[in-house]
């Protein structure tokens, strides 16, 4: 039937509502509907032009037959236009809550090329580093995003380019130059993009989840070794927070 | 919206502590400080062992700092809430009144300022325990009471409000929709209402 399609559609919106990262686009989902959605257009300037024809026809002289025949003809007419409007919406809610994660994730100001670059050499790189260090390095790596998910629960925190869309792919790059120049209003002094939990202490104790290097924030440099422990002013590694390379005790 | 949905609709436990630190309490200072500015309230001229009235949050870096002891308000020593807690009992429709932060100050003075308590801190923890579960009792009964169009929480305090808001915002929602389709007058006005209250969800 018409609209199933957009169902499976909708069920795998439902599916992926609650998870922290954003699953690859479901183009040939979406083709089909599309199609079918052409299919019912045509079918419903077919009933348009056969509308005329009933209307002409009634003109010259008024049977029931035609009459009947027109009342038919609404009704298909009126049946196509709603399949056609509710594959419409299903599209629109499905992309909708794709781009509220984009917009969520952009927000939260974390490089989307990260989680690409710490999930693939978990493959591809592993070879070199249980050569070194006997398979240990691997797990650490895997586990460098939990902690991550684990301080912003219920956020969008992983993005992977590769699985938008380009029109999406646009739509991101566009919103962060929209956040930027938003932000850029407001200064140095305050940052919107900053952390949403009210602020409790000045000082903390953060302790270094994974290297670094050498890390220069607006008030000092730090260097960041893995499990180092540091007793900083909270403002200043708020973003390194934020990025998971610290955890705060 | 971009604020992310956790965040909406409904206070989180340490945003309602946040407002609860902007509350006013007095302190003894024991240095001089001059008078400072803020953007919200003014810290005025604070000399040593010499009352005066701060934001908590100030109260509470200076105690951190060993600069000052926090003079506890009035309600919070055990024969005060003792008084209150029989009072719940002997009266079970209502909540008695207790400050509007009594949840998130006790707490916050419980842990931070314990030394300047008059009583004894396990005692105030548990008689600040059981006020709390003898109005959660009362919460969770007048649950039943709930109907499409109004509801009373007199004496309820923000943060105890701010836990039945999750239930109690969809159920009477949901109640009102319920009650305005089944309303068979004026249908056509009805279908109106209808679209507004599947918006607002």
């Amino acid at each position: 039937m018409y609209g199933d399609s957009a169902n499976k559609l909708v069920a795998d919106a439902k599916r992926f509502s609650n998870l922290p990262s954003v699953p690859i686009y479901q183009a040939d989902l979406v083709k089909d509907i599309v199609k079918e959605i052409n299919d019912l257009n045509r079918d419903a300037e077919y009933l348009s032009t056969i509308e005329d024809n009933i209307r002409e026809a009634q003109e010259e002289g008024n049977s029931t037959q035609q009459e009947e025949d027109y009342k038919i003809n609404q009704c298909q007419t009126f049946v196509t236009h709603l399949s056609m409007r509710r594959n419409k919406r299903c599209l629109l809610a499905y992309e909708k809550l794709r781009s509220d994660k984009l917009i969520e994730f952009a927000w939260l100001n974390i490089d989307p090329a990260e989680p690409i670059t710490q999930s693939a050499p978990s493959s591809s790189s592993s070879g070199t580093d249980t050569a070194t260090n006997t398979g240990a390095p691997s797990l650490p790596n895997s586990k460098a995003l939990l902690p991550q998910s684990k301080t912003i629960p219920n956020y969008t925190t992983q993005l992977d380019m590769n699985n938008l869309n380009h029109f999406e792919q646009d739509f991101y790059k566009n919103y962060q130059n929209l956040i930027t120049n938003y932000k850029s209003k407001f200064g140095e002094y305050l940052d919107l993009t900053g952390d949403l939990q009210p602020p409790t202490d000045i000082f903390i104790d953060v302790r270094c989840l994974k290297d670094g290097g050498d890390v220069t924030t607006e008030y000092g440099s730090f260097n960041l070794i893995k499990d180092s422990q540091f007793y900083v002013r909270k403002s200043d590694v708020e973003r390194l927070i934020q990025q998971g390379y610290l955890e705060e005790i | 919206m971009v604020l992310p949905t956790h965040l909406q609709g409904n206070l989180t436990p340490t945003e309602i502590n946040f407002l609860a630190e902007n509350e006013l309490i007095t302190i003894l200072p024991r240095y001089s400080i001059k008078k400072i500015n803020l953007i919200g309230a003014t810290i005025p001229n604070l000399r040593a062992m010499r009352r005066e009235k701060v934001p908590l949050w100030v109260a509470l870096i200076l105690k951190n700092q060993d600069k000052c002891n926090i003079v506890p308000p009035k309600w919070l020593n055990v024969n005060y809430l003792k008084e209150k807690y029989d009072d719940e009992i002997r009266k079970p429709t209502q909540f008695s009144d207790l400050p509007w932060n009594w949840l998130e100050l006790s707490k916050i003075l419980l842990t931070k300022a314990s030394d300047d308590l008059p009583d004894s801190i396990s005692d105030l923890r548990s008689i600040i325990q059981d006020l709390r579960e003898i109005r959660l009792i009362k919460s969770r009964k007048g649950l039943k009471e709930l109907n499409e169009s109004n509801i009373a929480l007199n004496g309820l305090s923000l943060l105890e409000i701010n836990e039945i808001r999750p239930f109690v915002l969809p159920v009477m929602n949901k109640l009102r929709q319920l009650h305005d389709t089944t309303l068979k007058h004026d249908a056509g006005t009805n279908e109106e209402n209808m679209a507004d209250a599947s918006d607002d969800e």
